[in-house]
């Protein structure tokens, strides 16, 4: 959503601000697109020098140089170019002699998808929860040292001082925890709380002593396992829309993704005892999670690798698929629209949820000739043409709105909502066809019904939640039999360095046969 | 067709650069999670050129780990007021003792861990102690060996704590064993309880809460000796320890009869010899001085 911070630049009554699917709003993408790589480029550079991030690369890759017999062959195309043949290369961890895929660049090559899973390790746990503010002395073990995971909810006041209230608070917000480290050594740590939502701890954490908390009337509780988490916030990604801007976050709604972000930031703004809660979410767009055959799946939970920025969501049928979620793209449009415009189509969105229905609303924009008739159209993305009827349904015979050209021009037209069902994942296009007493226009929009279908399918056993532990295993929480399954990835791939005659691997395999 | 066996390609990685400013090198095959965890250890627990320094620290260089096996507690009566009235313990190159009474010398046990091989062995033993509790932290400590269990001993030493202005000051401590102020004006003279706090420069130490009381304003700082219980028991994958240490004469000295008939370490036996060899190869020129 980079591509709104660049239309954002634009006066607000512009097409391309308000519009992303308009010519003006798909060439900002393109730049939108690169902008938001550098910034997430940038915040994870920031991090480098960060002992206790959560990122930690790779330390090693393996390396086969191939004897004279297995150099790489070319193949003259022509009298000056050579194309390379790149050998088959089979890989043996243990598990028998697999097939290995090549990456065309090294930055592919770095940044896969996984392509295996092994199960390394079952825990049995008692619980995830290890502290909450419900019952303050009782603190519970932590099975493994991880990140833990601390959840802030249903708060009604986040206590502000100022020179006549509060004045017996300090007016920080903070969740402050004492514990034992991964190598068991003493350690405090501090976290900031602006509102009600899920934060982590820095620290990971083998053993928590001692929790204080202040600065608001809500629930805390904290997890070693995120379980129960409110939503997960992806690092160095933003949320741009027309009136905001904040930081990236995920959820599960209605078997989509929803991306959002908090529309005030501090609880302290709109938390206050007598005012009314109000609603704190500016919601993005959703995602439909789709399987390798491009089928909709029940998503009972997600996670992203902080690693490689994948999503992987975990179904009811016992698989993770892994996805690159990228900024959403609007396709060129079919129809083209006039150079002048009278009457705009505004939806509710333009990324709609698959499944739901939103409405879209004409808005009598540039009172120039009074309106003889409008027609609305709508292209779905199986190509199929529907027009708006008079009862506001959507049908395959045209169908004219009659204006009122013999009144005032602003009296000419009334302004109609009406709306549309998004049966179908792609994009759908709409056309305001308007007739006036001089001449005809067309404006055209569209709106975008997210689906992705995933890189890899990997297989799991049975477990109702999934994250990412500190040392990057995939481990899947599986309530019914109070466990955790630990899994490593096994990324089988490799990059032919055809300069120094080698093969590049992710994995130590025992033998690698090249052919 | 051919048939490879890959070969290890470190990969630089900015947790190497943070681990060069702590004087640590990932070795090779480390994984980077286990290297942070080195290089975190050492942020917080930095090692030094002290002999405790090398004694405690020289797992991590070799990217090996000490692991916590048990926590050692006290045994309470109803009221939590430990039975053992002035409990020490101490891990020692060849042996674990335990002091229920050390002023009084009053020694509950005393293992070797040549006599109790492995862990499961020596925790038999202590559990049949009535002033102690040793409470198992590392579920799988049954076979590994007693004799790699860390060098320590409860007697911990805190000097500079800055005094509250105020009449008491928590140390934030259990187990007092000594209490040393220079300011002598607000301690001078020990009383047995709060009660008899009456003369300027009167002073009680509530050895067990940790807590100190005045009859003055307190300021300054104050040094004192705790016994740190529960005292965290290591176990560690390479431990070392000092090769004049007196525990150890036993195993590398003979033990002769000497004049008034007792029997003493004298020279250093075959096994004692051994070992001075070893250091000699390794690094001679310090020997002998």
């Amino acid at each position: 959503m980079f591509s709104q911070r660049i239309a954002n630049a634009f006066p607000e009554w512009t097409k391309v601000r308000h519009d992303p699917s308009s010519e003006g709003g798909r060439l900002i993408s393109s730049f939108g697109e690169l902008l938001a790589g550098e910034y997430k480029f940038l915040n994870l550079l920031k991090e480098e020098k960060d002992i206790l991030r959560k990122r930690l690369g790779r330390g090693q890759l393996y390396t086969v140089v191939l004897d004279e017999a297995d150099h790489f062959q070319f193949n003259q195309i022509s009298p000056i170019l050579n194309e390379v043949i790149y050998p088959t290369v089979t890989g043996d961890r243990g598990t028998g002699a697999l097939t290995l895929t090549r990456k065309e660049t090294i930055e592919e090559f770095l940044s896969c998808e996984p392509t295996d899973l092994s199960l390394v390790e079952t825990i049995s746990v008692g619980g995830t929860l290890v502290w909450e503010s419900a019952a303050l002395d009782t603190y519970n073990a932590i099975p493994r040292p991880e990140r833990l995971c601390i959840n802030v909810e249903n708060s009604t006041e986040y206590f502000k001082r100022t020179k006549t209230r509060n004045l017996n608070k300090t007016g920080n917000h903070f969740v402050s925890i004492e514990g034992l480290d991964l190598n068991d050594i003493n350690f405090k740590e501090r976290i900031e709380i602006n509102d009600d939502g899920t934060y982590w701890t820095r620290n990971i954490v083998k053993k928590l002593l001692k929790v204080t908390w202040e600065g608001f009337n809500g629930s805390a509780k904290i997890f070693w396992f995120p379980n129960e988490k409110l939503y997960v916030e992806e690092k160095g990604k933003l949320m741009v829309t027309m009136d905001l801007e904040g930081n990236l976050k995920w959820r599960l709604s209605d078997n989509t993704l929803e991306a959002f972000t908090d529309i005030l930031k501090a609880g302290s703004d709109y938390r206050k005892q007598g005012i009314p809660l109000v609603e704190n979410i500016e919601v993005g767009y959703n995602i439909t999670m789709l399987n390798l055959s491009g089928n909709p799946y029940q998503v009972i939970d997600f996670a992203i690798n902080e690693e490689n920025g994948l999503f992987y969501c975990l179904s009811d049928d016992q698989k993770v698929f892994v996805y690159q979620i990228t900024e959403p793209h609007f396709l060129p449009l079919i129809e083209e629209e006039t150079d002048m415009t009278y009457v705009e189509l505004k939806p509710q969105s333009h990324w709609a949820k698959f499944g739901g229905s939103e409405f879209l609303g004409t808005s009598f924009q540039r009172m120039r000739f009074p309106i003889s008739r409008v027609r609305i159209k709508r292209t779905d993305p199986a190509g199929i043409i529907r027009y708006l009827q008079a009862d506001k349904t959507w049908g395959p015979s045209s169908y004219w709105f009659s204006g009122r050209p013999d009144k005032e021009i602003e009296e000419s037209w009334q302004d109609i909502m009406f709306f549309t069902e998004y049966n179908q994942i792609g994009q759908w296009e709409y056309v305001c066809e308007v007739e006036t007493t001089k001449d005809t226009t067309k404006y055209v929009t569209a709106v975008l019904v997210i689906g992705t279908q995933p890189l890899v399918e990997l297989v799991v056993g049975a477990g109702e939640n999934i994250t990412f532990s500190h040392d990057n295993y995939l481990v899947l929480l599986d309530n019914s039999l109070n466990e955790i399954k630990l899994y490593k990835e096994f990324f089988d791939f490799y990059y032919a360095n055809v300069d120094t005659n080698e093969i590049i691997l992710l994995e130590n395999y025992s033998t690698v046969t090249v052919t | 067709m051919g048939v490879y066996t890959p070969n290890i390609l470190p990969i630089p990685n900015s947790i190497d650069e943070l681990g060069r400013y702590r004087g640590l090198i990932r070795i090779v095959g480390e994984s980077i999670s286990d290297f942070r965890k080195r290089i975190l250890l050492e942020t917080r627990d930095p090692s030094g050129p002290l002999e405790t320094d090398i004694m405690r620290t020289l797992s991590r260089k070799v990217g090996l780990f000490d692991k916590v096996i048990f926590e050692l507690d006290l045994a309470k009566d109803v009221d939590g007021i430990p039975l053992a009235p002035d409990p020490f313990v101490e891990i020692t190159s060849t042996c674990i003792r335990l002091w229920s009474d050390k002023d009084n010398d009053v020694l509950d046990g005393e293992f070797f861990f040549k006599d109790y091989k492995f862990l499961t062995d020596l925790k038999t033993e202590i559990d049949l102690l009535t002033n102690f509790q040793l409470i198992v932290v590392e579920t799988n400590y049954h076979y590994l060996y007693s004799r790699n269990l860390m060098i320590t001993s409860s007697l911990k030493t805190v000097d500079g704590f800055p005094l509250n202005s105020s009449y008491q000051t928590d140390l934030k401590v259990k187990y007092l064993k000594d209490f040393r102020s220079e300011n002598f004006f607000i301690f001078g003279k020990e009383v047995l309880s709060i009660s008899s706090l009456v003369d300027p420069g009167d002073y009680y130490v509530d050895k067990l809460n940790g807590i100190i009381y005045t009859t003055e304003v307190q300021s300054g700082t104050a040094s004192f000796s705790y016994n740190q219980f529960p005292m965290r028991i290591k176990w560690q994958e390479i431990k070392s320890y000092q090769y004049n240490e007196k525990d150890l004469d036993y195993e590398i000295k003979k033990q002769d009869i000497i004049e008034t008939g007792e029997v003493k370490p004298t020279v250093v036996n075959s096994e004692g010899a051994f070992i001075a060899n070893e250091v000699i190869k390794a690094h001679g020129l310090t020997w002998g001085r």
